[in-house]
């Protein structure tokens, strides 16, 4: 018996990066996951493949636009359909604007980005009371050090994540009485798609001149965290900001290097 | 990972409250645990009763200052006869002076407050290396809010939590190449002899009445005491970890008038 056999557990973008990662982690203790996707750019037999090796349930994959909201009800009338029930939501599908100079700070482009990294938390979660009845026992919102340190083109994003975390604590507030738990993972500089693509690959290499290889974070580590957080042994956390970094953010700075020169 | 059999965990004060919660959360899970406390006042069977109900091995109690090395040694000496080495320490002790008024603060009872509450995890994370040349994989720290929010009493020992956290923070980059996970955990209230002590019997009534949910017991404390050292939780180092129902954000004078019409009015508790 594992610890989520029957249960459900739905994680956005969920088909790589930290998402699969925390799918993962789930389906390995039995869980039924369901993973969202955007415009159909996951390879689902890859996907399913590696739950296959995790020996984990078959996840149902689905396309749902985080931006969508008729895309989010049909989601949750295909969990209520299928399941019946969701014990877990793992928010961690986010878009954002990158921002390279002034000139891209658009009112515009702020509100969409706010809309696509810190509303979808909201909706999914107001979405499983209205059609499965009931709140999941669990809500995990993925976030990063942007809003606290400087992240290149992260502006927007960095806005996001802020406003997502405060959410997540007034979430925690209102829903008390009902026996949720909702926690922020905070991670960085883990080398996944999303890290390449919006910090470029040159910049890996620059950080390769100061860190050991080690350093970076693996998403696994991650997807594990958020587990723990849903596992029953950290029921009396809630509106809590978790940072898994394995300290590297403390660390972060040029006193560091400094001390590596001498 | 989340077998600990034939483990070796050593918690610091560890013969009640918080510290018998987090040795019965880890000796549930098969681990052998080491607990440590000052005054021998401890009931040597009845700590071995409550573990064996939960079908833990009986705990190892040792006699500790956790302010003198020596005793350090002594305590490493014993775990070293039955393991090759410390697989988490758990420092929990901590002793300061009460404060009620300005005229309670003392250079003596801070310089107490700090040997007891906050070097301890440095003294035994390498006392442990002393005798086994490894680090323990995981060192947690206990601690509370008092110096991010009013705790009464509470100024002096507030101060070396303060200092703590700071150490365990530069303690988890100091020995991240020995891939020692420090982290502390804190919580707000927690329901203890310790709290009673420190307050008195009438605090945790008067919460429960009028901001209800904000005591965690020790028993949630020691679950999450445990997920951090579980090895799910192996991304995380350097933090604080606070479980506290929420109270961090939810207990202030904004919460009490939201729910005022539904809570007994404050000032009627005679």
């Amino acid at each position: 018996m594992r610890l989520y056999d029957g249960k459900v557990v739905l994680v956005t973008g969920g088909t790589m990066g930290i998402g699969l990662a925390t799918a993962l982690a789930f389906g390995r203790h039995g869980a039924q996951t369901v993973i969202t996707h955007r415009w159909g750019s996951a390879d689902e037999n890859e996907v399913i493949e590696q739950f296959v090796r995790a020996e984990a349930p078959e996840p149902l994959i689905v396309e749902a636009d985080i931006l969508r909201s008729e895309d989010t009800t049909k989601l949750f009338a295909t969990i209520r359909q299928q399941y019946g029930r969701l014990d877990a939501l793992i928010s961690n599908a986010s878009a954002a604007v990158t921002v390279q100079s002034l000139d891209d700070l658009t009112e515009r482009a702020f509100l969409r980005s706010m809309r696509a990294t810190a509303w979808p938390t909201v909706e999914y979660t107001l979405a499983a009371k209205r059609e499965l009845g009931a709140y999941p026992k669990y809500v995990i919102v993925m976030s990063s050090d942007g809003p606290d340190r400087f992240t290149p083109a992260y502006d927007f994003v960095a806005c996001g994540k802020a406003a997502v975390e405060t959410l997540a604590k007034y979430l925690a507030y209102r829903l008390r009485g009902e026996g949720v738990c909702v926690n922020v993972v905070r991670s960085r500089a883990i080398k996944t798609d999303a890290f390449t693509s919006t910090f470029g690959a040159e910049f890996h290499g620059f950080l390769r001149q100061f860190v050991p290889e080690e350093w970076f974070m693996s998403a696994a580590e991650v997807g594990d965290a958020a587990f723990a957080l849903c596992s029953g042994m950290f029921d009396a956390m809630t509106g809590q900001v978790l940072m898994v970094d394995r300290g590297n953010t403390f660390a972060d700075g040029i006193s560091l290097i400094f001390e590596g020169q001498r | 990972m989340l077998d600990y059999r034939s483990r070796s965990v050593l918690v610091t004060g560890g013969t009640k409250g918080i510290g018998l919660a987090i040795g019965l959360a880890f000796g549930r899970r098969g681990a052998q645990v080491y607990l440590t406390q000052k005054w021998g006042s401890a009931d040597a069977d009845a700590l071995a009763a409550q573990f064996a109900a939960v079908g833990a091995p009986a705990p190892v109690v040792l006699d500790a200052d956790v302010a003198h090395d020596d005793d350090a040694t002594a305590v490493m000496d014993a775990i070293g006869a039955r393991h090759a080495k410390l697989d988490a320490l758990i420092s929990n002790v901590a002793f300061a002076p009460l404060v009620t008024s300005l005229a309670d603060y003392t250079r003596r009872g801070l310089a107490t407050a700090m040997d007891y509450s906050a070097f301890p995890v440095v003294a035994y994370t390498r006392a442990a290396h002393a005798r086994f040349a490894s680090y323990p994989r995981y060192v947690l720290a206990l601690s509370s809010m008092g110096h991010e929010t009013y705790h009464i009493n509470y100024d002096i020992i507030a101060a070396a939590k303060a200092a703590l956290e700071t150490i365990c923070r530069y303690l988890n980059h100091r020995l991240r190449e020995h891939g020692t996970r420090v982290n502390v955990l804190r919580t707000r209230f927690t329901s203890t002899e310790s709290l009673r002590a420190t307050i008195g019997e009438a605090f945790e009534p008067f919460v429960e009445r009028h901001a209800p949910g904000l005591f965690t017991t020790p028993e949630m404390i020691a679950e999450a005491a445990f997920g951090l050292c579980s090895g799910l939780m192996d991304g995380v180092g350097g933090q604080v970890v606070t479980i506290d129902r929420g109270a961090m954000v939810t207990d202030n004078f904004s919460r009490l008038y939201d729910e005022r019409a539904a809570l007994p009015p404050i000032g009627d508790d005679a």
